[in-house]
């Protein structure tokens, strides 16, 4: 204690005080903010699982299979009647050799997922056709939202046979109706809107 | 010019270092606050904002962050001010921690209880009453539509009853009929593969069916019929219901399928209630991220309050402390004898008051500092003057200070007292040791005086030097001191050998010339009645009368002879004759003078030693001429009877009182001068031999002073006697320019 230098412990007590009140009163705060940011939300993985392009009566027809960041949370609040969307962007491009790549079709495909809670029923919207479907339960709309079956993408005649083609998938997610504005502000919190990476394949008719 | 665009260049330089983070940190303030505001905007209406968003939260972090770093700098600062105990630190460190305390605990405290409404207000919004009641309104919804949709079922299931007789192309009249007995949009029997047997729809224009879902196919093939409330493209409420045609359950058997309206009131509400129930739901989702957002945007707001609190504190105290340091800084400057210390006037307030009480007190320290120096200087002139004179006054001064340390000692007290008295400045007089024999007998006369009470007195001192006596007149005063106390004495002294002298010179000159005029007289009478007697009574005499008249008179004749010879030496000591200047070579006179005694005598060995270079000198040559008689007579006269008796008579030019001047010194091997007589042997009747008048050296003294010189008489220490007489060089001196020997000259003779 005596090695202690004179001019530290002349730091008035009140001084010291303060600082540490001031410290505690940050630390607070900012656990006050983790705590809060805790909010459950989308979880877990979320990919393009698989996708291909099936030729089917001269139209080139997506199929693909998504992995939803859903967990107990998000059932949940889909079944309170928080609505989830899934966006499914398609992008098809001519592979050339030494040029970059030139773009033959882009496809975006909405849907909106919501419970109704009067009929009690699931309804899965197609945003671009305007086609919905009632589902039973959550894990039937989810099933649904989470394939992509003979969704018609690309007339045959706009590809050439011999050319290579580069196909990407991605989907994007968006859980409930938080504002930008927040997610923003709240940026290291990753519960209410995912992307996906891009999910590649080589096409060659 | 140039120097004029100089000072303006200065000027702005200094006031951006002295105002240049205040402004910026106003600027930064400013700026920050109109973020604030724009972000608590965002948050509430974020469509209007989104896109600004980032570049708030930028400037937000960016002057929250150059903030921070400003008051971390300023504590740092204050920090080590603090520990190298800066003027004026510890109080500002005191004033920043009492504004700081005062600014920053209203701020905790209102963040505190910002957060708890906060918390407690959002999550008051979702109480449980509101979801109940939001549930209850569900569950009401549903038991209103519950009855439509049995009822429905039921008239399915008894359409389907009623069709299930029928063959599949004999179905489409009953079904229509049923259809329009019903309230139905549409009836349709699937068959096998889902195939349409038949259809019936209040919408003909639409020529497809709804499609039955697997889930319906589902369970009405598996016997059980099937009902749902579905939602239409349009919004609005359908009940759709399905029944096997077969009661008897026949899976793959056909399936009739209708499709109810819900009536527009009661879609209208149920829409009604499903929106509120999906608001509710999203509000409750965005209930944790609004609170987080809310708390983030207060703490963004107090944490940035708290450090503009904190630094307004510092530049508060510094305000403040300022004109303190700046006191403290003058006070300093005035302790080193910086009296033209002028301090910055910071307002008009009582710390205003006190710079300004401060300046004039520094404005009138520098007034009496060059009062007093100049005071000072004229002290100093004085004491310069005072020592000048000092120096040039022939009279010695020693001053001694009350413990008789000796204060100051002027040149002529060195001179007279034959020591240098400035080695004797500030040790004590009564203990100095100087080899001086003339200073040693001084300090023992004065020392019986000085330890006497009475330290103001006046007394002739008398001292015995190797020239002769010394009569001093010395004099002792206390010194004055203007507070009364003993401030010491000086003693002031004066050689009066030479008065003295002089008085006696004067004196016997006196008496010489009353002799010569009284005695002289009656002589030559005395003579010729002698005379004159032997002629008259010799021849009448006998033989042995005359012979005895004869040696009378001839006794009084002969006495006669020899008193005029007496008198006429006084007569001639007495007579101040004219002088006849004129230019001659005195090493030419001693040559002459002493050839005729090397003719006459030989009894003595004499030697010359001239100057060769010694200058003509304007005399009267034959004064000069018998002032060297008289010398040379005066030493024959000593050395007569004396073995390897020797004179030598040596010329220089010498330095006296800084002018040149030529000595004679005539120098003998005899007994000396008596010591008793020594300091007054140029005293006319004062000799040591039986023959003497007394009147030679005398006269020799007369006549040396007669042309401005000096003479000295002493014993040198290896025995015989010196005679030094200095003679000034006259008009005709001239030492330079005349250093050739002449022709001739001998440099030393020898006899």
């Amino acid at each position: 204690m005596n090695a202690v230098p004179r001019q530290f412990s002349s730091i008035p007590q009140a001084t010291l005080l303060r600082a540490r009140a001031c410290v505690i009163a940050c630390l607070l705060a900012l656990g006050s903010l983790t705590g809060v940011a805790s909010a459950e939300g989308l979880d877990g993985r979320f990919e393009v699982r698989s996708a291909d392009l099936e030729l089917k009566d001269g139209v080139y027809q997506l199929n693909a299979r998504l992995d939803l960041p859903v967990g107990d949370a998000v059932r949940q609040g889909l079944s309170e009647g928080v609505p989830l969307k899934l966006e499914l962007t398609l992008d098809i491009e001519r592979v050339r050799q030494f040029l970059p790549n030139s773009g033959v079709a882009e496809l975006t495909q909405r849907y909106h997922l919501q419970y109704n809670t009067v009929s009690a029923r699931y309804i899965l919207r197609n945003d671009n056709s305007g086609q919905q479907e009632s589902l039973p339960t959550v894990e039937a709309a989810l099933e649904q939202l989470s394939q992509v079956r003979g969704l018609p993408v690309l007339d045959q005649g706009l590809l050439t046979p011999g050319r290579r083609y580069e196909a990407n998938v991605r989907a994007k997610i968006d859980y409930g109706a938080v504002p930008r504005s927040v997610r923003l502000l709240m940026f290291w919190v990753n519960e209410w809107h995912r992307e996906s990476d891009w999910y590649t394949w080589t096409l060659q008719p | 010019m140039a120097s004029r665009k100089r000072l303006v260049y200065v000027d702005t330089a200094a006031l951006v270092r002295k105002y240049g983070s205040t402004v910026l940190a106003a600027i930064g303030i400013a700026l920050w606050l109109v973020a604030l505001y724009l972000l608590s905007s965002a948050a509430q209406n974020s469509a209007a904002f989104e896109e600004w968003l980032p570049y708030i939260v930028v400037i937000n972090v960016a002057g929250l962050l150059t903030l921070s770093v400003l008051l971390i700098g300023k504590l740092f600062r204050l920090l080590r001010e603090y520990r190298r105990h800066a003027p004026g630190s510890r109080l500002k460190a005191r004033t920043v921690a009492i504004f700081s305390a005062l600014a920053v605990a209203p701020i905790l405290i209102v963040y505190y209880f910002s957060l708890q409404f906060l918390n407690r207000g959002i999550d008051s919004w979702f109480e449980l009453e509101v979801s109940q009641g939001l549930k209850d309104t569900r569950e009401l919804s549903r038991a209103a539509l519950d009855v439509r949709v049995r009822e429905f079922l039921q008239n399915t299931e008894a359409v389907a009853r009623s069709l299930s007789s029928l063959p599949d192309f004999d179905l489409v009249g009953p079904l229509d009929r049923a259809r329009r007995e019903s309230t139905a949009l549409e009836y349709t029997v699937l068959g096998a593969q889902s195939r349409i047997l038949a259809t019936s729809s209040d919408r003909p224009m639409d020529a497809v069916p709804w499609p039955a879902t697997d889930e319906m196919m589902l369970q009405v093939h598996r016997g059980r019929p099937y009902v749902s409330l579905d939602t239409d493209a349009q919004g609005g409420y359908v009940i759709r219901s399905a029944a096997p045609l077969n009661a008897n359950g026949n899976p793959g058997g056909r399936v009739l399928i209708a499709m109810y309206p819900v009536p527009e009131q009661l879609s209208e509400l149920a829409d009604t209630v499903q929106r509120s129930y999906t608001q509710y739901a999203t509000l409750v989702q965005l209930r944790q991220p609004l609170k987080s957002t809310f708390v983030l945007i207060l703490t963004f707001v107090v944490l940035l309050s708290l450090i503009a609190a904190v630094y307004g504190a510092f530049f508060a105290a510094s305000r403040l402390v300022k004109p303190v340091q700046d006191l403290i800084a003058g006070t300093r400057a005035v302790a080193r004898g910086d009296y033209d210390t002028q301090l910055p006037l910071p307002s008009r307030d009582e710390l205003g008051f006190l710079v300004t009480s401060f300046n004039d007190m520094t404005k009138r320290l520098a007034r009496a500092r060059v009062e007093t120096r100049r005071s000072q200087q004229a002290v100093e002139a004085e004491r310069a003057s005072l020592a000048v004179i000092l120096a040039r006054l022939s009279t010695g001064v020693v001053a001694l200070e009350a413990d008789l340390t000796v204060r100051t000692a002027n040149q002529a007290a060195s001179a007279i007292l034959g020591v240098d008295l400035e080695g004797v400045v500030g040790k004590r007089f009564d203990e100095t040791v100087s080899e001086g024999d003339l200073y040693q007998q001084f300090l023992r006369a004065v020392k019986a005086r000085l330890g006497t009470e009475n330290m103001d007195w006046r007394e002739q001192i008398e001292l015995l030097s190797d020239s002769g006596k010394r009569v001093l007149m010395c004099a002792c005063t206390t010194l004055p001191n203007d507070v009364g106390a003993d401030s010491g004495v000086v003693l002031v002294f004066d050689d009066i050998t030479t008065l003295l002298q002089a008085q006696r010179d004067a004196a016997w000159g006196e008496v010489a010339r009353r002799l010569a005029h009284e005695i002289k007289n009656p002589l030559t009478p005395i003579q010729l009645s002698a005379e004159r007697m032997q002629r008259k009574f010799m021849g009448s005499m006998n033989a042995q009368d005359a012979q005895i008249l004869e040696r009378a008179t001839h006794t009084i004749v002969a006495q006669v002879d020899a008193m005029k010879q007496m008198v006429n030496a006084f007569s001639e000591y007495a007579r101040a004759p004219e002088l006849q200047f004129t230019r001659f070579d005195l090493n030419q006179l001693i040559t002459e003078v002493v050839d005729l005694y090397r003719a006459q005598d030989s009894s003595a060995d004499l030697k010359l030693q001239l100057d060769a270079f010694l200058p003509e000198i304007s005399a009267d040559r034959v004064r000069i001429r018998q002032i060297l008689n008289n010398l040379v007579t005066n030493s024959f006269e000593a050395l007569e009877g004396r073995v390897g008796a020797g004179i030598e008579i040596e010329t220089q030019v010498v330095e006296d009182a800084g002018k040149p001047v030529v000595a004679v010194v005539v120098t003998d091997n005899g007994p000396g001068f008596q010591r008793d007589l020594i300091g007054t042997v140029f005293d006319p009747y004062v000799t040591s031999k039986p023959k003497g008048t007394g009147l030679g050296l005398a006269i020799v003294k007369k006549i040396v002073e007669e042309h401005g010189g000096r003479i000295e008489a002493d014993n040198p220490r290896h025995g015989g006697a010196r005679v030094r007489v200095l003679l000034p060089l006259g008009d005709s001196g001239r030492l330079l320019g005349t250093r050739e020997p002449r022709k001739g000259e001998n440099r030393r003779e020898r006899v």
